[in-house]
C-alpha cells in the first residue's frame, strides 16, 4: 500500500470517528467564530474548493470506495510530505479546528484531522501549542518579488523574507501573483493577473468613461444583434471589432474583466457605484476612505473594497453630510457586503518600517479594523481570503482546505494581536521562514524549544491562578 | 655613393652570422636542453610536497620529479637550495590591462583579442608576481564572448597567446536581460540543432529515393538490354538516349551531407547542447545565492550545460545559502575572501565551506590589477590560517584553474610530462609574505629577482 492511500485511508477513519475525533474549539481568540457555525461542520475538511476538481477526484475515490488502497498513477515515490501538528487551525472557510494534523504531499492539503496517518519520511512540524492561519495575501506590493518574478526575484532576499516573517505567502505584484517562495522558484508565479484600471479621478475622466462605456455598449449591441441576424439567416452587415482600451472595456462589460479604480470621496464612489449598476460590471475601489458614507450603495453594486484602515482624511465641517475618514471604514462596508480587503498604506516592505505602514504590518492593519468593529472573521478574511479573490487565485490560497496550497502561518497566539510575530511561515508545504532560524526577529519572544514557556508575557492585567492560561493573545 | 654600403654590407653580415650563430647554439640547446633544479622544497600539486626535491627538465618539459633524482651529465643545474618550487600560478579571470569597455547580449562568436595591444614590458608586473598564464575575458553583461589566454611574455601576441585554450563567459546577475539572453542562446541553438537534423533526414530520404531510383533504372536498363538483344537496333538508339536522360539527375545528388549554416554566435551552444567537452567550455558568472536558484530552477537544465561557476563574492554575500548546489558544480571559481552574511557580522570563510562541502575550488585575485596579482597568495595564506586545506589552496592557483582554461592536461602541477611553467619562492608561498624569486616558462628563467 503507499504512503499516500494509508493516509487516506486514515482520513476515513476520522472521517468515520466524527466530531469525536476532531475537536472544535469552544473557546476561539476573539470569538472567532459564531458558536451555531463551529458544530455545524464536519471537523475534517473534506469539500475541495472550487476550480480543483482534479485533487477532488483524486481524494474521493479513497473517500467513497472501502478499499483504500486505490493507486494513483502519478504516485512516483518521492513525494513531498509535511505534516503540520496543529492546535488551533483557522480555516477562514470554515471553523476554528482544535487539535488536528494538517498534511500536505507536494505543496497541497491532502487531509486534515485528528487521525491523519503521517507518512514515513514526511517533515513534521510540532506546533500543538500554536495557531495555525492560511498565509496572509497581499492585494499589492512592490520591491518583495521580481518583474518578471521568474527571471528576477531575489528568492534569498531581505525583503522576500521581511514579507514571510510578516506571515505574508502570497502577493500581487503587477501583473502577476507570486508567491514568497524561498530559496526555489518552484511555485514561485501563481497566475498572470488581468483587470481594466479605470481613470475616474476629475470630472473629464469620468465624463471620457462615460461616453467610452456608452461606445462599448452600442458596440457590443450591435454584435449581438449581428449573430442574432445571421442565426435567423439574415444578412447582417460586419461589426468592426475594437481595439485597445476599448476592446478592455468590452470585456469589462461582458463581464471577462472586473475594474480597478481609485476613488475616495463620497460622491466619487456613488456615482462609481450607480455606474457599475447602469453597466452591470464588477469593480474593485482602492481606498475608499469615504466608503462608510455610502455603503449600502456599494454593497449593492457589487463593489469590491481594497481600504487601508488607518488611512487618515480629515472631516471638512463645511459639507453638510457625514465626511471624512473613521475607525469604522472596513466594520460598516463589511456590515453592507461589501467584501473588504485590507492593504498597508504603503505596499513595499523594509527593516525601516517595523512600526510603521507598510507590508510588514498587514495583520495589524486587519486589527486596527477590528478596533473599529470588524468581526474577528472578516478581518482575518480581509488579509487572506478576499485578496485571494480579488486577485484570481482563492481556488488555491486564502483559506486553509484539502485540496488547496499549503501555505501556512503558524503563530503563538491571535496573528491579530499586536504582540504576535509569526515562529513559521510555510509555503507550497515548505517550510519557508522559521523565526527561530532567522536573525531579524528571533530575539524578540524568542521561542523556547522545549515547549516550556511559550505564552505572551501578561503585562497588565495578570492573570489570576498558578497555571498560565494557554497563549491566545488575549 | 658606394662608400657607405661598402661599410655596411660587412656589418650585416657579421650580425648575419651573429644570428645564425645563437640560433645554432639556441637550436643545440633544444635537442637536448637538460635542466635540473635542485630545490628545497617542490610542490608538485598533483602529489606530495618533496623537501628538498630535484625536478629534471628535457627541452620545455618536466621529464622527472623525485626528492632525489640522478642528475644526467651534461644538464645544466640551478641551484635553489633554500627556494620553494611550485606550478607557475594561473589567474583564469581577468582585466588585466585591458579597459572598461563593454558588450552586453550574445556575442558569442567574439572574443577579447582585437582588445589585446600591450606595450613592452606591460605584463612584467604579471610575471613578477609569480604568474605563468592569464585568462583574459571580454568585458560586459550577457555573453560578451570567449576568454583568450596569454602568457605574461614580451613579444608579438602570436607568441604570447596560447592557441585553443579559455572558455566562454556568461554573466547571470538579478537582471531578467540576462536570464532572457541565455534563453534566447539556447532557444538559437536548439533550432539549429533541429534544423540540422531535419536537413539530414530530408538528405537521406532523397539519397535512399535517388538510390532506389538507380536501381529501377538497373533493373529497366537490363530488362531493356534483355530486349535489345532480342528486338533489332532501330529502336536501340532511342532507348540509349532515353536512358541517358534518366541518369542525370542521381548523379548531381551532392555525395556528401551539407548541413545548413549555423549562426557564428550559436556555434558554441550548440557545442555545449551537444556535450563538445572542449568547445562547450562555460564560465558561468553569478553574484548572488539566487542566481543559483534561477539557473536550476528557472531555464539552466539542459543535459550536457554543467558551467564553471564564477561567484562574484563580495564582503557581504549570502553565497553560502547555495552550498549544495555549488558543490555539485564541476570547478568554483571565486575571489579568496572572507564575507560577511548579509546584514549581520557573522564571518562565512565561503572557500573553506566549499571544499569542507566536496567542491573544487579556483582562486582569482581580489583585483585585476598588478596589486591583486601582487597579493594573491597573501590573500589565500589568510583564508588557509582560518580553515582552508593548504592543498586544495594550492591547487586552486595552480591545477584547477589550469583546468578552466582547459589546459589541465599541461599546466598546473609539476609531474613528467607537463610544461616546464613554474614559479619559485624564497620560502614558503602560503608563509606570511611570499616573495618570488624566479619565474620559469617552458624550462627558460624569464624572471630572477635580482639582490635586493
Amino acid at each position: 500500500m503507499s504512503a499516500r492511500s494509508w493516509c487516506l485511508a486514515a482520513l476515513l477513519a476520522a472521517l468515520a470517528a466524527g466530531p469525536a475525533a476532531a475537536q472544535v474549539v469552544d473557546e476561539a481568540p476573539f470569538d472567532c467564530c459564531g458558536g451555531d457555525l463551529e458544530h455545524e461542520h464536519p471537523p475534517v475538511e473534506e469539500r475541495a474548493p472550487e476550480g480543483e476538481e482534479e485533487e477532488a477526484a483524486e481524494a474521493e475515490p479513497a473517500a467513497s470506495e472501502e478499499e483504500p488502497a486505490a493507486e494513483e498513477e502519478d504516485d512516483d515515490g518521492d513525494d513531498r510530505w509535511l505534516a503540520v501538528h496543529s492546535g488551533w487551525v483557522h480555516t477562514v472557510t470554515g471553523p476554528v479546528l482544535r487539535d488536528v494534523t494538517i498534511l500536505a504531499r507536494d505543496g497541497k492539503i491532502v487531509a486534515i484531522g485528528a487521525d491523519v496517518a503521517v507518512p514515513a519520511g514526511a517533515e513534521e512540524l510540532d506546533a500543538r501549542r500554536f495557531h495555525v492561519y492560511p498565509g496572509l495575501v497581499a492585494h499589492d506590493s512592490s520591491g518583495l518579488v521580481g518583474n518578471p518574478a521568474e527571471d528576477s526575484t531575489d528568492v534569498y532576499g531581505l525583503n522576500l523574507v521581511l514579507g514571510l516573517s510578516a506571515g505574508l505567502t502570497t502577493v500581487g505584484a503587477g501583473g502577476q501573483v507570486v508567491k514568497l517562495t524561498y530559496g526555489t522558484l518552484e511555485g514561485h508565479v501563481v497566475a498572470r493577473r488581468q483587470f481594466v484600471s479605470l481613470n475616474w479621478s476629475t470630472a473629464e475622466s469620468r465624463r471620457k468613461l462615460r461616453a467610452q462605456l456608452e461606445q462599448v455598449r452600442k458596440h457590443l449591441r450591435a454584435k449581438e444583434a449581428a449573430a442574432q441576424a445571421k442565426a435567423r439567416g439574415e444578412e447582417a452587415e460586419e461589426v468592426k471589432p475594437l481595439r485597445g482600451h476599448l476592446e478592455q472595456l468590452a470585456k469589462l462589460l461582458s463581464g471577462e474583466l472586473s475594474a480597478q479604480v481609485k476613488a475616495n470621496g463620497a460622491r466619487e464612489l456613488s456615482e462609481l457605484a450607480e455606474l457599475a449598476i447602469q453597466y452591470g460590471f464588477k469593480v474593485e475601489v482602492l481606498g475608499a476612505t469615504e466608503g462608510w458614507t455610502v455603503a449600502s450603495l456599494l454593497g449593492r453594486a457589487r463593489c469590491s473594497a481594497v481600504i487601508v484602515p488607518r488611512a487618515r482624511h480629515g472631516e471638512d465641517p463645511r459639507l453638510e453630510r457625514p465626511n471624512g475618514w473613521t475607525i469604522e471604514n472596513a466594520a460598516r462596508l463589511h456590515e453592507a457586503g461589501v467584501p473588504v480587503t485590507i492593504m498597508s498604506a504603503n505596499t513595499g516592505i523594509g527593516t525601516w518600517g517595523l512600526a510603521g505602514h507598510d507590508l510588514f504590518t498587514l495583520s495589524l492593519e486587519a486589527a486596527y479594523a477590528m478596533r473599529g468593529g470588524l468581526d474577528a472573521e472578516a478581518a482575518l478574511a480581509s488579509i487572506t481570503l478576499m485578496p485571494a479573490r480579488l486577485l484570481g487565485v482563492d481556488h488555491r490560497v486564502g483559506s486553509i482546505e484539502v485540496g488547496k496550497d499549503c501555505d501556512l502561518v503558524i503563530a503563538p497566539g491571535d496573528l491579530l494581536d499586536y504582540r504576535v510575530l509569526p515562529e513559521w511561515t510555510v509555503v507550497n508545504g515548505r517550510i519557508a521562514y522559521d523565526k527561530d532560524k532567522e536573525t531579524l526577529l528571533r530575539h524578540i519572544r524568542p521561542r523556547d524549544l522545549q515547549g516550556e514557556n511559550l505564552e505572551i508575557p501578561q503585562l497588565w492585567p495578570r492573570r489570576p491562578g498558578p497555571e498560565p492560561a494557554h497563549p491566545e493573545g488575549s | 655613393m658606394a662608400g657607405p654600403l661598402r661599410s655596411a654590407t660587412p656589418t650585416l653580415a657579421v650580425a648575419l652570422a651573429l644570428t645564425l650563430l645563437t640560433g645554432a647554439a639556441r637550436a643545440e640547446e633544444g635537442a637536448d636542453d637538460l635542466v635540473v633544479i635542485r630545490a628545497g622544497a617542490v610542490i608538485t600539486v598533483s602529489g606530495e610536497e618533496l623537501r628538498p626535491g630535484m625536478v629534471v627538465i628535457r627541452g620545455g618539459k618536466i621529464e622527472a620529479v623525485g626528492a632525489r633524482v640522478e642528475i644526467p651529465p651534461q644538464a645544466r643545474v640551478i641551484e635553489a637550495s633554500d627556494e620553494t618550487v611550485m606550478p607557475g600560478l594561473i589567474d583564469l579571470r581577468s582585466r588585466f590591462g585591458l579597459t572598461n569597455y563593454g558588450r552586453s547580449g550574445n556575442h558569442a562568436d567574439l572574443d577579447v583579442l582585437p582588445e589585446l595591444f600591450f606595450r613592452p614590458g606591460e605584463l612584467e608586473p604579471l610575471l613578477e608576481a609569480g604568474f605563468v598564464a592569464v585568462g583574459l575575458v571580454p568585458a560586459g553583461r550577457g555573453v560578451p564572448g570567449r576568454a583568450t589566454v596569454i602568457r605574461p611574455l614580451d613579444g608579438p601576441l602570436s607568441e604570447i597567446v596560447v592557441p585553443g585554450a579559455g572558455y566562454l563567459r556568461i554573466t547571470l546577475s538579478g537582471l531578467p536581460s540576462d536570464k532572457q539572453t541565455l534563453r534566447a542562446a539556447f532557444a538559437e541553438a536548439k533550432q539549429s540543432i533541429e534544423r540540422e537534423e531535419k536537413a539530414r533526414k530530408d538528405w537521406e530520404e532523397k539519397q535512399k529515393k535517388a538510390a532506389e531510383a538507380k536501381k529501377r533504372q538497373e533493373a529497366e536498363r537490363k530488362k531493356q538490354q534483355e530486349k535489345e538483344t532480342e528486338q533489332p537496333k532501330r529502336e536501340g538508339a532511342f532507348a540509349q538516349k532515353k536512358q541517358r536522360g534518366a541518369a542525370k539527375p542521381a548523379a548531381s545528388e551532392p555525395a556528401k551531407f551539407v548541413p545548413p549554416p549555423v549562426p557564428a554566435r550559436a556555434r558554441p551552444f550548440v557545442a555545449i547542447l551537444k556535450g563538445e567537452e572542449q568547445r562547450g567550455r562555460v564560465l558561468l558568472e553569478l553574484g548572488r545565492a539566487s542566481d543559483l536558484v534561477h539557473l536550476e530552477d528557472g531555464f539552466g537544465r539542459h543535459e550536457h550545460f554543467a558551467p564553471l561557476l564564477f561567484l562574484d563574492n563580495d564582503e557581504q554575500s549570502d553565497l553560502y545559502l547555495g552550498l549544495e548546489r555549488l558543490a555539485k558544480a564541476p570547478l568554483v571559481v571565486l575571489r579568496p575572501r572572507i564575507s560577511m552574511e548579509p546584514y549581520t557580522a557573522t564571518r562565512r570563510n565561503l572557500p573553506a565551506e566549499l571544499v569542507r562541502a566536496g567542491a573544487r575550488i579556483a582562486f582569482v585575485p581580489l583585483s585585476d590589477g598588478a596589486e591583486g596579482h601582487a597579493e594573491l597568495l597573501e590573500a589565500v595564506a589568510f583564508l588557509v590560517r582560518d580553515g582552508l586545506p593548504r592543498a586544495a589552496a594550492l591547487a586552486a592557483v595552480t591545477l584547477h584553474a589550469a583546468e578552466a582554461l582547459g589546459l589541465g592536461a599541461e599546466l598546473g602541477a609539476i609531474e613528467p610530462g607537463r610544461r616546464a611553467d613554474l614559479t619559485f619562492f624564497d620560502g614558503d608561498p602560503l608563509g606570511p609574505s611570499p616573495r618570488v624569486s624566479r619565474v620559469m616558462i617552458e624550462g627558460e628563467l624569464r624572471f630572477e629577482r635580482g639582490n635586493p
